[in-house]
């Protein structure tokens, strides 16, 4: 009989397999593709601006790696996820005897180092046009955001067990997350200028839709990468909504995972 | 299997081949038949309330301000027109700039447009339109905008040959932002503009101003002096 591994080391075992499957998928190829479309696109935008400058150029491309990355994330895990239950990886990996929360962790965490490769790539990409100090505290909160849309992404397809629909409802409360805090600024103004019952209740039921999302609004904000304001005060809160937000959908995909009949 | 290599390709069917054809035809005569495009002046569209254009922005407003201002800027050059600015709407101009600056307020952007690219447009009431938006901007922060509002001054005295707006932004400058942390040039300008409407008193207050905070050389501090002899000269004169 042979010995099987601790639980700690299945876990790792799963982790950098994800990690492989990811780098598989050529995940470097796009990254730099990515990386390189960015810098044409920003080198063209600043042709076009009247005082193009290192700024205005690391804003561009603030812009188009935190989409582009979140765009890669969410593809790589919906569809790696999504494969695995069609071609029943994910039923062999359940049937090792192991708690169903080691492979959901393993998954997790393969696709979280990968978020943070990703981001670790925008973040030599920006090296040039802002301070490191600066580039380092946005591509750790871009490394942050990546690890919640990562995690949403497998919850989604792991429930759902439908690629295009689970694509459609993250990039959804991605946007949302996103917006969300403007909404609600709209929102209280509309209710000061139109003191009415209905107002009060859109404000209210907005308010509640609020408390249930991350205030990605807060994160990877390109302000730091222009006027350099960033600091160690900005990531602690970051970090914090990231650990709880993450404790949420960990704990909600396992829910999902333990009550699934396979 | 259904693997379709060269060896195993076989003719498709005639009738295939001909509705294809058909099809082409079908195409090219519609394309044909459908008129030329023909270029067309579109004005500046009326831009949305600044909440929409912050909601636009997914949280990155900085990013999204340079976006706009790119798109806002090459509106001249339409698909087959170049539109001259004059004929342009700059009431929705210069309410596009004013929201793009509420953006990102730090950004200088806007309003360095507005007085070296759209302030040059030659009909007058354009051009006081984009001078007063650049007042307004100063005076919603004037400690990081007072040069653009310097600028304006000097637009509005030399370009747009308007004596009463170049005071008015020149007091405002002044009334807002100590003298001496103005530039040579901009505390020159005012007492120029000040003496210019008979204000001599003011003018010479001015200079003096700058004689005595100013580092300047002997020779600017006789052209100083020179210039408070002269006023004092004309002040006589004309009593």
């Amino acid at each position: 009989m042979t010995n099987l591994p601790s639980s700690t080391s299945a876990i790792a075992t799963i982790a950098v397999f994800t990690l492989r499957e990811a780098l598989r998928e050529r995940l470097i190829r796009a990254t730099m593709l990515m990386v390189g479309l960015g810098w044409v696109f920003s080198l063209f935008l600043d042709e076009l601006l009247l005082t193009g400058n290192e700024s205005s150029r690391a804003a561009i491309l603030a812009f188009f790696f935190r989409l582009g990355s979140i765009f890669q994330i969410t593809i790589l895990v919906t569809f790696a996820v999504a494969r695995d239950l069609h071609n029943r990886g994910l039923d062999s990996i359940l049937a090792l005897p192991f708690p169903r929360g080691v492979s959901f962790v393993g998954k997790g965490l393969g696709f979280a180092l990968t978020a943070l490769l990703l981001a670790g790539v925008c973040g030599i990409a920006l090296l040039p046009l802002a301070p490191w100090n600066q580039v380092l505290l946005w591509s750790l909160v871009l490394a942050c955001e990546l690890l919640l849309m990562a995690s949403l992404s497998l919850l989604l397809t792991l429930a759902i067990q439908q690629a295009p629909l689970a694509l459609t409802m993250t990039a959804g409360f991605y946007l949302l997350s996103r917006s969300m805090s403007t909404v609600l600024l709209i929102a209280q103004q509309t209710k000061e200028m139109v003191p009415h019952w209905s107002t009060t209740g859109a404000k209210f039921v907005l308010t509640v839709i609020a408390s249930a999302l991350p205030d990605l609004n807060h994160f990877t904000t390109t302000e730091w990468l222009v006027y350099h304001t960033g600091s160690l005060d900005s990531l602690w809160p970051i970090l914090g909504e990231t650990t709880i937000y993450l404790m949420l959908l960990t704990a909600m995909g396992l829910f999902d995972l333990y009550r699934k009949e396979f | 299997m259904f693997r379709a290599t060269s060896s195993s390709r076989r003719p498709s069917p005639r009738w295939l081949i001909a509705l294809v054809l058909i099809a082409m035809g079908f195409q090219a005569t519609w394309k044909i038949m459908t008129p030329l495009p023909t270029a067309q002046f579109t004005d500046f569209p009326s831009p949305p309330s600044s909440e929409v254009l912050r909601l636009s922005s997914l949280g990155d407003p900085i990013s999204m301000a340079i976006f706009w201002m790119v798109w806002l800027q090459t509106f001249d050059d339409q698909a087959g027109v170049v539109v001259p600015f004059h004929k342009m709407n700059f009431h929705h101009l210069t309410r596009w700039l004013e929201r793009i600056l509420s953006l990102d307020p730090r950004s200088d952007y806007p309003l360095f447009a507005a007085i070296r690219v759209y302030a040059f447009v030659p009909d007058p009431d354009q051009q006081r339109l984009i001078l007063d938006f650049v007042h307004q901007a100063f005076l919603d922060a004037p400690k990081n905008r007072w040069q653009w509002l310097a600028f304006a001054t000097l637009q509005a005295r030399h370009r747009l040959q308007d004596p009463q707006r170049a005071r008015l932004y020149m007091d405002d400058l002044g009334k807002t932002i100590f003298d001496n942390q103005l530039p040579f040039w901009v505390r020159g300008l005012h007492a120029r503009i000040l003496s210019e409407q008979n204000e001599l008193e003011g003018a010479k207050a001015v200079i003096g101003g700058i004689m005595v905070h100013e580092p300047a050389t002997e020779r600017q501090k006789r052209a100083l002096a020179t210039w408070i002899e002269q006023l004092e000269h004309y002040e006589k004169n004309s009593q």
